[in-house]
């Protein structure tokens, strides 16, 4: 009985529905129609997962087989617009949807793949720091022989550079997925990129490489040779520093003037810390300059050759311009030493990779004190090598006239001989 | 010639003349208008008793309306009316709780009435008109469906008799 009950309900809700359906007006299909095309619209907008395009590829498809039968009414009521063109504007803009979502997952694997990279990045020169603190404590120990010294040195400077390398490659990582206009960003991106930046410690990094290095000049003696690559180092660091000062405000002024949570939270401490990498870059270059000229003058001090002092690369171009002058004038003794010992041995051979740095003296400088120097070269020509030459010149001569002479005759026996005929 | 002779000539080149200009007046004329609208509006009536379809272009002050259905200009404020245009030009207007589908024709600045037609004893309840050519199919849930022209009421049977 319940059975039979519940099929005539069903039945006569069936009739209900269908004379429903049947009764529905023109303008009800419309609007069913628009909403459902509008509803779809904004979900392709907001669809990022392929579950969701998928599906929403089939309510398309179901949109476009319901009303099919209204294609008139669709075509009249939403003149100059038909059912077809805005199906079809539907299905671009769903393989918008999809090119760009493709877009956003694959830069969401790039993301990830270059988040992992940072941990990793991180954890390296985490590393790095443990073992500058060891290298530096081993060299201050002072109880370890000079090779040692010199082989903890370059260990030192390998490390710093490795860790200089692997905070570019870091700040890199973090840069790569905004682009290179940062200008463009939007703000919800600037305001990421910031928070990537103060997640990383990048500025406190980067204020670390520069307080390194300050550090390793203070605790280590530097040979003539070392200057070249750490006056390379410097420069190379200034250089990116310079490129990604510009890159660090304006994801600080993003930060600034972005969400109220980020106000004043990293904007400060941000510009601080950039502040202190320039600081520590003043004072790296000012210790590698006083180092640097130090060790040059000691050249000419330590071999008892006074030249005017100098501290720049200015004041050593006129300080050697000035005592080749005076050579030239006075015939100084010592201007042997100052070519041959200090000028060819040391600085021609050791120094001149650090001088020949535009931040020092520059190439064309140093090549015009080299040929000002040469020409004290000349000036001091040794006339001995001359009276050598002359030696052996007549040596050979000597040896050659008494191995080719011919052998005197034998006329003068030959009549003694002869006597006893006579 | 008289006067009265004079007279009369002058009557019948006036006659001649007004002949000769009212076909040139009303001589051009353009067939095959179809006004009809595919769609109903639905229009919600302002605080001023007007209404403004904005596909048409088309505004107009439904107070009398309400005045002839509930016996109150403002009976329709806030209220939704329902317009749609014939194959022949005429408006059809009705709404909730009308008894009426009142088919308006225009004119010079106005719509005047052209016939009311009686669709519902009690009133509609939820009217929606459709365009069907060349009747307007007016609807009332599961209970009217009548096709009407402008003057005249017909019964889904009647046009089936007819073979429409």
């Amino acid at each position: 009985m319940n059975f039979q009950r519940l099929l005539s309900t069903a039945l006569a809700l069936l009739v209900f529905i269908g004379f429903s359906l049947a009764q529905e007006s023109d303008y009800e299909i419309k609007e069913r129609f628009r909403q459902t095309y509008e509803t779809l619209k904004r979900d392709i907008d907001s669809a990022r997962t392929r579950d969701q395009m998928a599906m929403l590829s089939s309510r398309i498809g179901a949109l476009e087989q319901e009303f099919a039968e209204h294609s008139k009414l669709i075509a009249g009521a939403f003149h100059p617009k038909t059912l077809e063109s805005m199906i079809d504007e539907l299905r671009d803009q769903y393989t918008l949807a999809q090119y760009k979502n493709t877009t956003i997952q694959e830069q969401s694997d790039k993301i990830a793949a270059l988040e992992n990279q940072i941990a990793i990045l991180n954890t390296q020169i985490e590393g790095l720091n443990a073992e500058r603190e060891m290298l530096i404590a081993q060299l201050k120990s002072a109880q370890t022989s000079l090779a040692k010294q010199r082989e903890l040195v370059k260990r030192l400077r390998d490390n710093l550079n490795a860790k200089d390398r692997l905070v570019a490659a870091l700040v890199d990582s973090i840069f790569l997925p905004f682009g290179k206009n940062l200008h463009q960003l939007s703000e919800v991106q600037k305001e990421a990129l910031a928070q990537r930046l103060e997640k990383a410690n990048i500025l406190a990094r980067i204020a670390d490489i520069a307080q390194d290095n300050i550090t390793f000049l203070g605790s280590t003696k530097l040979e003539a040779k070392d200057y070249a690559v750490l006056v390379n180092q410097y420069e190379q660091f200034k250089n990116r520093w310079s490129g990604l000062k510009e890159k660090l405000s304006a994801a600080v002024a993003a930060s600034a003037s972005g969400t109220p949570r980020a106000k004043g939270k990293q904007a400060v401490p941000q510009t601080n810390e950039a502040e202190q990498v320039d600081a520590a870059l003043v004072e790296w270059r000012s210790k590698l300059d006083a180092s640097f000229w130090a060790g040059l003058m000691n050249e000419f001090s330590s071999r008892n050759v006074a030249v005017q002092p100098f501290n720049d690369g200015k004041s050593f171009a006129a300080s050697i311009r000035s005592y080749v002058e005076s050579a030239k004038q006075n015939s100084d003794d010592n201007t042997k030493i100052f070519v041959d010992e200090i000028w060819i041995q040391r600085i021609d051979k050791d120094w001149r990779g650090a001088l020949e740095s535009e931040s020092m003296l520059g190439k064309l400088e140093y090549a015009s004190l080299d040929r000002l120097v040469s020409q004290l070269h000349k000036e001091r020509f040794n006339w001995q090598i001359v009276f050598w030459i002359a030696n052996v010149i007549a040596v050979i001569l000597v040896g050659w006239w008494f191995l080719t002479r011919k052998p005197k005759p034998a006329q003068n026996q030959e009549p003694a001989t002869a006597k006893p005929n006579a | 010639m008289t006067r009265n002779e004079s007279r009369q000539t002058g009557f019948v080149a006036l006659i001649v003349s007004v002949a000769l200009l009212l076909p040139a007046c009303s001589s051009l004329i353009l067939e095959q208008v179809d006004y009809a609208w595919p769609v109903e509006s639905v229009l919600t009536v302002q605080e001023n008793n007007t209404v403004f379809e904005g596909r048409h272009a088309l505004t107009f002050n439904v107070a009398p309306l309400a005045e002839q259905e509930f016996h109150n200009p403002n009976a329709l404020k806030g209220k939704e009316i329902r317009l749609l245009r014939n194959s022949e030009g005429y408006y059809f207007i009705t709404a909730a709780q009308f008894k009426h589908v009142y088919v308006m024709s225009p004119q010079a600045g106005q719509l005047a009435l052209h016939n009311r037609l009686e669709v519902s004893q009690q009133g509609l309840r939820k009217p929606a008109l459709n365009q069907r050519s060349p009747y307007v199919e007016v609807l009332d849930g599961t209970s009217v469906r009548l096709f009407l022209t402008g003057d005249d009421i017909l019964e889904p049977q009647e046009l089936r008799a007819e073979g429409r």
